[in-house]
């Protein structure tokens, strides 16, 4: 290849140009999510004056190795680069006068993204949620542009009322339009962040707390001029979590936030553990550890085999407790049940298997989706055998119930929970 | 034409576009994509390092090699493992000779301190490291820093200023800074991500398993000795399995190993019987083994 003497020989103002263009583009990639700083742009230009501009793929590669820096963001970049640098148009793309190639890029951007295809239907929402990423990213910049002093921030901000915000609080997840779920989605992860931690017996050096006798003697003898209590406090740690996460058909939806939720779980704490119960158990803590949130539900979805199929709630829990409880269950591992107890097995296995992992959990607790309805009576044989043996029972069907979750995960407030008045008394703990 | 003027003579004349890169990397039997080359070859005119991330066996290693052996580089590896520190990576003071030197001094009548302390942290009395060597070689070297990604965190910062000054600050003596800075190839499996500071300033490739064709190719290098046929149905089989979800896919190392197993065995076509008793090769793990021999459907494609 010869090097690129349009490019070389460009007019001071042209690469002015190339600048602002590059910069524009990287702030695209940093709205759809990745963190790329504004100085990448430079170091970008550095590599274009070396490789050229000709080559459309060359440029491609370029620009992925100076701005892409983990294999999720790929796609992402691609599908940016690929709205925003069309073939035929790239030199106009990057020369022309700034901004002029990425306004129209949203539209032009548009049969690189497969519109979401059918809203009602599961997949679709999430097959293309990285595309939604950088639809919205190429939306906002368009929104900001035509609005010229207002931010991609404050376009977000005042796009977002009150009202609007607190009606998707309230919304079942279930009954939620796809945008609104993508954001329920993204608020549920921000809410695993604020899982309360839990004391261990451990202690550290700390400004206040208990006074450490032994450590205020050494500091003494070390200077004796200088008599200073030294303190104590006790340390805190993330709660260990197992999630085990009915996929059946009547749990789809709230499933598929579920995983959204537990993918932030892991980020903040990859210790935590989560398995989906269908008509078999599959352990899908590892595919939940992939970075992106997007990708890691993908892929996940493509290890559940029985997703959205039938429930052997009573067979799930006893290869769970016969494969992975002694491994993942410590005497300190709080298990989170998420499942609407219909079960068409036997419930006498689903009983003594429910029973089997309280006694080697610390606690079970049941969040359970269907406490949506007022009036929730535990008719179904599969509610009745599970109940006994969970400490609590919560809701999970909206965005509100989710953010009362904390509050019950305390440690050490189990035994306050309180389960429906529907429960009877003889399984209270 | 203006690249290669314009830029400071590196030596190396002949890498004057990343045609000529890709090409020096066949004769040198490795056989990248158009992509990687593309980042390399801007990894070497922007001498900044580049950074491979890959899954095992993919030829991350193998590429600081070969851009060795092309550039008539010498290669400096560091390993890196946890617990992996200065003294290992960088630098050592040579104390037994300092102790000797001390001894010496004592002998040979009365001390002059000052000059002792100011002797014993001479230059010559290092004893350098990977790090070290590859900053004061004489030549560019080709430093390759192995699996970063297992040495622990705070190594990373250490790095920074040998990857940005290309300079290591020694307490005792000031900077060194190298002369003829080296080409860094760092290499990580990504069993934990590394810092952002580090990456900012690297140049970054996701290393992915070769396609069919390229990895057919990479075989026929790196086996020869096996007929094509064979070699073609044996990475037609790898690509299927690696698609299964395995727990460890094989790499592209494991395909050129297990090509030469099935090679060992005679075999001219992949038959059931010499797949599943030579499976061990291509795969480490108990539960890969049992579901690839139990479910791949071992269909030999007619195209041999």
């Amino acid at each position: 290849m010869t090097p690129a003497p349009s490019f070389t020989s460009a007019t001071p103002e042209t690469s002015g140009e190339l600048v602002r263009n590059l910069t524009i583009f990287v702030r695209l990639l940093r709205e759809a999510g990745l963190r790329v700083g504004p100085e990448r742009a430079l170091v970008a230009i550095e590599a274009l004056a070396i490789i050229g501009i000709e080559q459309r793929e060359d440029v491609r590669s370029a620009l992925a190795g100076v701005l892409v820096d983990a294999p999720e963001h790929r796609p992402v970049f691609d599908a940016l680069f690929d709205a925003v640098f069309q073939p035929g148009l790239l030199e106009q793309a990057l020369l022309g006068r700034a901004g002029d190639a990425v306004p129209g890029a949203a539209s032009r951007a548009a049969p690189h993204m497969p519109a979401g295809g059918d809203p009602d239907t599961d997949s679709a929402t999430l097959r293309f949620a990285s595309n939604q990423r950088v639809a919205r990213a190429l939306a906002s910049l368009r929104a900001a542009q035509a609005a010229a002093p207002m931010t991609p921030t404050e376009a977000k901000e005042r796009s977002g009322g009150y009202s609007r915000d607190e009606q998707l609080h309230t919304t079942d997840f279930r009954a939620m339009t796809v945008e609104e779920f993508s954001e329920a989605a993204e608020r549920a992860a921000l809410l695993a962040r604020h899982l309360p931690e839990e004391r261990t017996r451990r202690s550290r050096t700390a400004r206040r707390g208990a006074p450490d006798l032994r450590a205020s003697l050494r500091r003494a003898a070390r200077s004796p001029l200088a008599i200073e209590l030294v303190r104590r406090e006790p340390r805190w740690r993330a709660q260990s979590l197992v999630l085990l996460l009915d996929v059946s058909g009547s749990m789809q939806r709230y499933a598929r936030l579920m995983l959204h939720w537990a993918h932030a779980l892991t980020a903040a704490d990859p210790r935590t553990e989560t398995l989906a119960l269908g008509t078999r158990l599959t352990r899908i803590s590892r595919r939940l550890r992939h970075r992106d949130p997007d990708e890691a539900v993908r892929n996940t979805l493509a290890d559940i085999v029985d997703w959205g199929g039938g429930t052997r709630l009573g067979s799930c829990l006893a290869s769970f407790n016969a494969l992975w409880s002694r491994r993942l269950l410590g005497s300190r591992t709080t298990v989170l049940l998420l499942t609407d107890g219909l079960d068409r097995e036997d419930t006498t296995l689903l009983a003594s298997e429910a029973a089997r992992l309280r006694r080697h959990a610390r606690r079970v607790i049941w969040l359970n989706p269907l406490l949506r309805f007022e009036g929730f009576e535990p008719r179904a044989a599969g509610v009745r055998a599970l109940l006994p043996s969970v400490d609590a029972m919560l809701p999970v069907h909206n965005l509100k119930s989710l953010e009362q979750l904390p509050a019950a995960l305390m440690p050490g407030v189990s035994h306050q929970l309180v389960k429906p008045n529907t429960v009877a008394p003889s399984s209270a703990r | 034409m203006h690249s290669t003027d314009s830029l400071p003579a590196s030596g190396q004349p002949w890498v004057d576009s990343i045609d000529s890169l890709i090409a020096g990397f066949g004769r040198h039997d490795y056989i990248c994509d158009r992509r990687l080359a593309t980042v390399a070859f801007l990894s070497l005119r922007m001498k900044r390092p580049l950074l491979l991330e890959g899954e095992a066996g993919v030829g991350k290693t193998e590429l600081a090699k070969t851009l060795a052996a092309m550039l008539g580089a010498p290669l400096i590896r560091l390993q890196c493992y946890e617990g992996l520190d200065i003294a290992q990576a960088a630098y050592e003071w040579n104390v037994s000779r300092q102790l000797l030197e001390i001894r010496l001094a004592e002998a040979s009548g009365p001390v002059d301190a000052p000059r002792i302390a100011r002797d014993l942290y001479r230059r010559d009395m290092l004893i350098e490291r990977p790090l070290m060597k590859a900053l004061l070689s004489p030549v560019p070297a080709v430093l390759l820093i192995d699996e970063l990604d297992r040495a622990d965190e705070p190594f990373e910062a250490f790095l920074l200023e040998m990857l940005g000054e290309n300079q290591i600050t020694i307490p005792e003596l000031g900077s060194l800074k190298a002369v003829h800075p080296p080409h860094v190839v760092i290499t990580s499996n990504r069993t934990r991500e590394l810092r952002d500071a580090l990456k900012r300033r690297c140049l970054y490739h996701w290393l992915d398993y070769p396609d069919t064709e390229r990895e057919f190719e990479i075989v026929r290098r790196r086996a020869p000795e096996a007929a094509a046929s064979l070699a073609r149905q044996a990475v037609e089989f790898v690509q299927r399995i690696r698609t299964m979800g395995l727990f460890k896919p094989p790499g592209v190392a494991e395909s050129i190993d297990w090509v030469r197993a099935l090679q060992a065995l005679d075999a001219v076509a992949l038959d059931r019987e010499r797949v599943d008793a030579t499976l061990g090769v291509l795969l480490k793990h108990q539960e890969d083994i049992e579901r690839v021999s139990s479910d791949a459907p071992l269909s030999v494609p007619a195209s041999a």
